[in-house]
């Protein structure tokens, strides 16, 4: 045989969908932003840290919920600088995973660097080494996705494990205790590197459901955990000119996906930001996948908008419902790659959180406005894919630039808008509903960050009155990284 | 069997026989799992489809160095891969990312996917020539 055809065989079929390569370093982002900060205090949200870890206890003020126990995890790109340069984007930055542990009305706080592949070299050559998701960097070669997973978007407690997670390669499984990493999270071999979004979806009984886009290929992954954390289905949909796709919604018979409209420009030594191209005379396309089979059931169109991120959605008749937060182009994408190097937008870019009504029957789609420049819609966990009656937001601070300043509750059933903002010293962090042990409502809890004194603050909120400010505070000797986003698991 | 362990003696004795040899240097292997297997490809329309050469070495952690002898003087692009788990084949996923290390000559690179022959194209003359390939 055939020895000839060992190789070929493999690598003829194979290397179909790594990330691009890239060429040279591009600007110098780092005397850029430190610049900008001397003008805009507000920057110092993208500081990041040069630390591994981060330990400390939280000074209470007010008095926090006793009944409150648990860990909230959250994570975000927290070393964005390295021997001097600066990564262009802030979704460049290697994951700084965090554990805030409440108990007896206690706060304490630990953080640790996710050691991927990517930082561990990084680290030993104190240089940055490896593309990111807005910054071409080609020292090292890059094998496949995992080579540059940054795992700096989310953390999720799921079946006794804890992951950290990226979305265009694995999730990284870290010990929820002390937060070392464990390493690449593989369900099965042959799923190796393949793109695990950082927005899994987790039903009230623990089936997790996720997403993964694989844009060299037009493939889109759908994977289906089992509530003990085994591997149910995985399964590849054929999907032309898919692009960047970060978060999506079940429904208890649906998973559902919007597109916003990107062509990818393959240039060589460009970066993967770059190489989007907004399509804005396309429409976004809805996907309506049926979960019983994994196969995609409608193909709707709504006019060209950018999203990240979903509140929740629910089966309505021959409906779906679903919220998430609009732009209406890509422009966030550049606002936050200015703020990286020092420059702030003087108009900020408007975003409005939605919901839409997909009408299966006659393939239509119907916009609701909900909330004006609002951001981080999450829902309570026991409603995750069933009707819920609130939704959970972050408000902008639209007078004092960059960042959000505040917190919002929109009651859907009559459109109440409840809402706290912290005043223009502080940046605000995504906020998660957490239900009360006792059955009685909700608490709301999210970390922002005090510019005055430069202190991480985590914040209770009675969540039906946050008009009233919040219940309690837990305050840090320091100031932790800006995460993204996070998921709190009771004791 | 054509498959060549690296032997200096294979060296000389190729040069002899008035056919090029091509000396490939493998840099960063993290473990010492598996084989090197390398491939030499002569046309950009047989590129990763039928080689012309072909050579194997024993992984072991750092670099290893492998010939493909009895070349025609000319362009080549190599392609090479560690074959960790000896399964005679470059492992990859459901999407067909690669998941063992590989590379290519002039450690060329494709965008989502390999390199084109011209990318990776090296020339070979009748007193052979020594290249550097570093796995990704």
């Amino acid at each position: 045989m055939q020895r000839r055809d060992f190789l070929l065989k493999s690598l003829a079929g194979g290397l179909a969908a790594c990330l691009p390569a890239s060429a040279l370093a591009g600007a110098d982002t780092y005397q850029a932003y430190r610049a900008g900060l001397a003008r805009h205090p507000r920057l110092a949200m993208l500081a990041g840290t040069q630390n591994e870890m981060l330990a400390g206890e939280a000074s209470i003020s007010g008095s926090w919920p006793q009944a409150l126990a648990g860990v909230f995890y959250r994570n975000g790109p927290a070393r964005l600088e390295r021997g001097g340069e600066r990564y262009e984007h802030w979704f460049d930055g290697d994951g700084m995973v965090h554990a805030w542990r409440m108990a007896h009305g206690r706060v304490s706080h630990l953080a640790r660097m996710v050691r991927t592949h990517k930082y561990r070299e990084e680290a030993a050559a104190d240089q940055l080494l490896y593309p990111g998701f807005g910054t071409a960097i080609a020292r090292r070669p890059v094998g496949n996705n995992d080579s540059v997973n940054a795992a700096n978007t989310s953390a999720l407690p799921h079946a006794g494990k804890l992951y950290a997670m990226w979305e265009g390669g694995s999730a990284t499984e870290l010990d929820p205790q002390t937060l070392a990493t464990r390493g690449l999270k593989t369900w099965r071999d042959d799923l190796t590197a393949l793109p695990f979004s950082a927005h899994p979806k987790v039903e009230p009984d623990g089936t997790l459901w996720n997403i993964g886009a694989v844009p060299g290929v037009n493939k889109l992954v759908l994977w289906h955990i089992r509530p003990d954390g085994n591997l149910a289905r995985v399964q590849l949909l054929n999907v032309a000119d898919i692009a960047l796709v970060h978060d999506f919604v079940v429904t208890e018979r649906h998973i559902v996906l919007l597109l916003p409209p990107f062509s990818l420009n393959r240039a060589p030594g460009i970066s993967y930001l770059a190489m989007h191209q907004w399509q804005g005379q396309r429409a976004m396309r809805v996907l309506v996948i049926d979960k019983a089979d994994l196969t995609l059931k409608h193909t709707l169109e709504m006019p060209a908008r950018m999203v990240f991120h979903f509140g929740n959605a629910f089966d309505d008749g021959d409906s779906i419902r679903l919220d998430a937060t609009l732009y209406q182009d890509d422009q966030v994408l550049q606002e936050m790659a200015a703020a990286m190097r020092g420059v702030v937008w003087d108009k900020g870019v408007p975003s409005v959180t939605s919901q839409l009504t997909l009408d299966l029957r006659r393939g239509q789609v119907r916009e609701e406005r909900l909330l004006d420049a609002s951001e981080f819609p999450r829902v309570a966990d026991a409603l995750v894919g069933r009707r819920h009656g609130a939704l959970f937001t972050l408000i902008e601070d639209k007078q004092h630039g960059m960042g959000m300043g505040g917190v919002a509750r929109i009651d859907l059933d009559g459109g109440k808008i409840d809402r706290f903002a912290f005043g223009p010293d502080w940046v605000v962090e995504e906020h998660v509903p957490i239900a009360r042990p006792d059955g009685r409502g909700l608490w709301l809890v999210g970390p922002a960050l005090d510019l005055r004194r430069r202190q991480t603050v985590l914040n209770v909120f009675d969540a039906a009155n946050l008009a009233q400010g919040p219940l309690a505070q837990a305050r840090l000797p320091y100031a932790a990284p800006l995460c993204f986003h996070g998921n709190f698991q009771s004791t | 069997m054509h498959i060549r362990h690296i032997l200096p003696l294979i060296l000389l004795t190729a040069g002899a026989a008035q056919a090029a040899d091509l000396t490939i240097t493998v840099n960063g292997l993290a473990s010492a799992e598996g084989k090197v297997l390398l491939a030499a490809y002569d046309s950009a329309d047989t590129f990763l489809k039928r080689p012309v050469g072909i050579s194997m070495a024993d992984a072991q952690a750092g670099s290893v160095k492998a010939v493909i002898s009895n070349l025609k003087a000319g362009d080549y692009a190599i392609s090479l891969y560690q074959d960790k788990n000896a399964n005679k084949k470059l492992d990859s996923n459901l999407v067909g990312m690669p998941t063992e290390p590989y590379g290519f000559s002039r450690d060329a690179a494709g965008s989502f996917g390999p390199p084109s022959f011209e990318q990776a194209r090296i020339s070979v003359p009748d007193s052979g020539a020594e290249i550097t390939v570093t796995l990704r």
